[in-house]
C-alpha cells in the first residue's frame, strides 16, 4: 500500500515536472515570437518613414511607394516569414529607387533612417536566432522521450522555425 | 634618470633595512620562547609590532608608490595617450558591476589604468578575488580570480547583462559562486555547438545576448580562448573581461637593485598589457 502511494507520488511529480517543462518552453517560444512581431512592426514603421522621404524626391514611382504603404494592412502579418519577406521586397524596391536619386542618398533624414534600418535588421536577426533556439528546445521536448509523452497528452505539435529569406536578404544592401 | 634611480634605490635600501630589523626581532622573540626567556619576549613583542607597522610597512609602501609614480607612469605615458594611472587599482563597486564572480570574501586590486587604445576606451587593473572557507576548526583561502581585469567601451547598446564563462573540467561556473548571483540570468544555448562546448552563456535577455553574440563575435571569442583563460560580461556599452593569467603587473621587487634595465622590465609588462588589449579589441561589430 505504502509502496503504491510512493510510486503514485513519484509519478505525479514526474508528470508535473514534464508538464511545467513543456509550458515553460511554449511560453518562451511565444515571448520570443512576440519580440519578432514588435521588431517587424518597427521595421515596417521605418520603411514607411523612408517612403515619405523617398516621395519627396521621386515623382514617377508612386505605384511602388503606394504598394509599400499597403503592406500595413496586409494579412501576411499573421505569418512572420511571409511578412518579413514582404518587408524585404519593399525595402529592396526602395533601395532600387534610391539608387536613381543621388541627392536622396545624401539626405540627412534618409541617412539617419538607413542607420536605424541597419540596426533594426541586426536586432531582428538576433530575435530570429533567439526564437529559433527556443523553437529548437520546444521541438526537442515534443519529440524526445520522456517529454514526448506529455507533449502527446497536451496535443503539442512541432513549431516552425522563423527562417531568414537569405535570397531576399541578399538583395537588400543597406549602404550608409 | 640616474638621480631617480639613486633616489629609489635609497628608499629601497631603507625599506629593506626595516624589513630585516623586523625579521631579526621576530626571530629573537621566537628564540626567547624556546629558551624560556619570557620577560625578554614580552619586551620584544611591542618592538616587533612597532618596527613592522610603524616603519617597515610604510617604508615599503612609500618605495612602491615612488617606483610606480616615477618608472611605471613614465613607461605607460610612452605607449598610451591621455592616460590616467592610479596605483590603488579599480574600485570593488566598479568590478562588481559585471557580476562575474558572485559572492566572495576578499578583494584586492592594484594599478588602475584608464586610457584609449586604437580608438577604444579602456580600463585595466590587476585584481585578486578570494573566498575564505571555514569549517569551525580550520580556515583556508581559495583564490577565485587572479589576473588582469579589463573594461572596454563597445559600440553595442544593450542595457541588460550577459555573462560568458569558459567551461572548466570541474565546474568553472559553480566555483565562482555563479548561482548565488544569477537570479535574474537564464542559461542560453547558441546555435553553435562548438561555442556551447567551450562557453556557458547566462543572460537577462536572450535577444540582447544574440545581438551581442553574432557569429563573428563567437568565432573571435573561441580564437581568444585558444590563447587566454577568461570570462567576460557585456553591460551598458561595455565589455568586462577577466583574464586569469596569475599576473600582477608593475610590482617592484624589494631585493633587486634598480638600474636602467628596470625600464626594459616595465616595457615588457606594458607590451604584455597591449597584447592583451589587441586580443580583446578583436571583438567587434560592423
Amino acid at each position: 500500500m505504502e509502496i503504491g502511494l510512493i510510486v503514485l507520488i513519484l509519478v505525479s511529480v514526474f508528470l508535473i515536472v514534464l508538464y511545467n517543462g513543456m509550458i515553460k518552453a511554449r511560453i518562451k517560444v511565444q515571448e520570443s515570437g512576440s519580440t519578432i512581431d514588435i521588431l517587424l512592426n518597427k521595421r515596417f514603421d521605418l520603411i514607411s518613414n523612408l517612403v515619405e522621404v523617398v516621395k519627396g524626391y521621386s515623382k514617377h514611382e508612386q505605384d511602388v511607394l503606394n504598394k509599400v504603404v499597403e503592406l500595413r494592412n496586409t494579412k501576411k502579418k499573421v505569418n512572420k516569414n511571409a511578412y518579413n519577406n514582404e518587408l524585404n521586397n519593399a525595402e529592396n524596391q526602395l533601395m532600387v529607387i534610391a539608387e536613381a536619386y543621388p541627392d536622396l542618398k545624401a539626405d540627412t533624414l534618409y541617412l539617419e533612417l538607413m542607420k536605424q534600418m541597419s540596426d533594426i535588421e541586426e536586432q531582428l536577426q538576433a530575435a530570429r536566432r533567439f526564437y529559433n533556439a527556443n523553437v529548437s528546445d520546444y521541438n526537442n521536448k515534443v519529440e524526445t522521450f520522456p517529454s514526448s509523452i506529455m507533449a502527446k497528452m497536451m496535443k503539442a505539435k512541432r513549431r516552425a522555425y522563423f527562417a531568414a529569406d537569405e535570397e531576399a536578404k541578399g538583395n537588400v544592401q543597406v549602404k550608409l | 634618470m640616474e638621480i631617480i634611480l639613486k633616489e629609489l634605490n635609497d628608499m629601497r635600501h631603507k625599506a629593506m633595512l626595516f624589513q630585516l630589523i623586523s625579521i631579526g626581532l621576530t626571530v629573537l622573540a621566537f628564540l626567547c620562547i624556546l629558551t624560556g626567556a619570557i620577560q625578554v619576549f614580552i619586551i620584544l613583542i611591542p618592538l616587533v609590532l612597532i618596527s613592522y607597522f610603524g616603519f617597515t610597512k610604510s617604508s615599503i609602501k612609500k618605495y612602491k608608490e615612488s617606483y610606480k609614480a616615477k618608472i611605471v607612469q613614465a613607461v605607460l605615458s610612452k605607449h598610451f595617450n591621455q592616460i590616467h594611472y592610479d596605483q590603488e587599482g579599480i574600485s570593488q563597486s566598479e568590478f562588481d558591476q559585471c557580476e562575474l564572480f558572485g559572492t566572495y570574501s576578499n578583494f584586492y586590486s592594484s594599478d588602475l589604468i584608464r586610457g584609449t587604445y586604437q580608438n577604444h576606451g579602456f580600463t585595466f587593473s590587476d585584481v585578486l578575488v578570494q573566498q575564505v572557507h571555514s569549517n569551525g576548526k580550520s580556515t583556508y583561502t581559495e583564490t577565485i580570480f587572479k589576473g588582469s581585469f579589463f573594461i572596454i567601451d563597445i559600440n553595442r547598446d544593450t542595457a541588460t547583462l550577459t555573462k560568458i564563462y569558459e567551461r572548466k573540467f570541474f565546474g568553472g561556473e559553480e566555483r565562482r559562486g555563479l548561482f548565488s548571483s544569477l537570479t535574474k540570468c537564464e542559461k542560453l544555448k547558441t546555435e553553435s555547438n562548438l561555442f556551447n562546448d567551450e562557453f556557458a552563456v547566462y543572460t537577462e535577455n536572450g535577444v540582447d545576448a544574440f545581438y551581442l553574440l553574432t557569429p563573428k563575435v563567437m568565432e573571435t571569442l573561441l580564437n581568444i580562448k585558444l590563447r587566454l583563460d577568461f570570462s567576460c560580461a557585456f553591460l551598458d556599452n561595455k565589455l568586462y573581461m577577466a583574464i586569469e593569467n596569475e599576473e600582477d603587473h608593475f610590482e617592484p621587487s624589494l631585493f633587486s637593485n634598480l638600474d636602467e634595465s628596470v625600464f626594459d622590465k616595465e616595457e615588457v609588462a606594458c607590451e604584455q598589457l597591449i597584447e592583451l588589449l589587441k586580443q580583446i579589441i578583436k571583438i567587434e561589430w560592423n
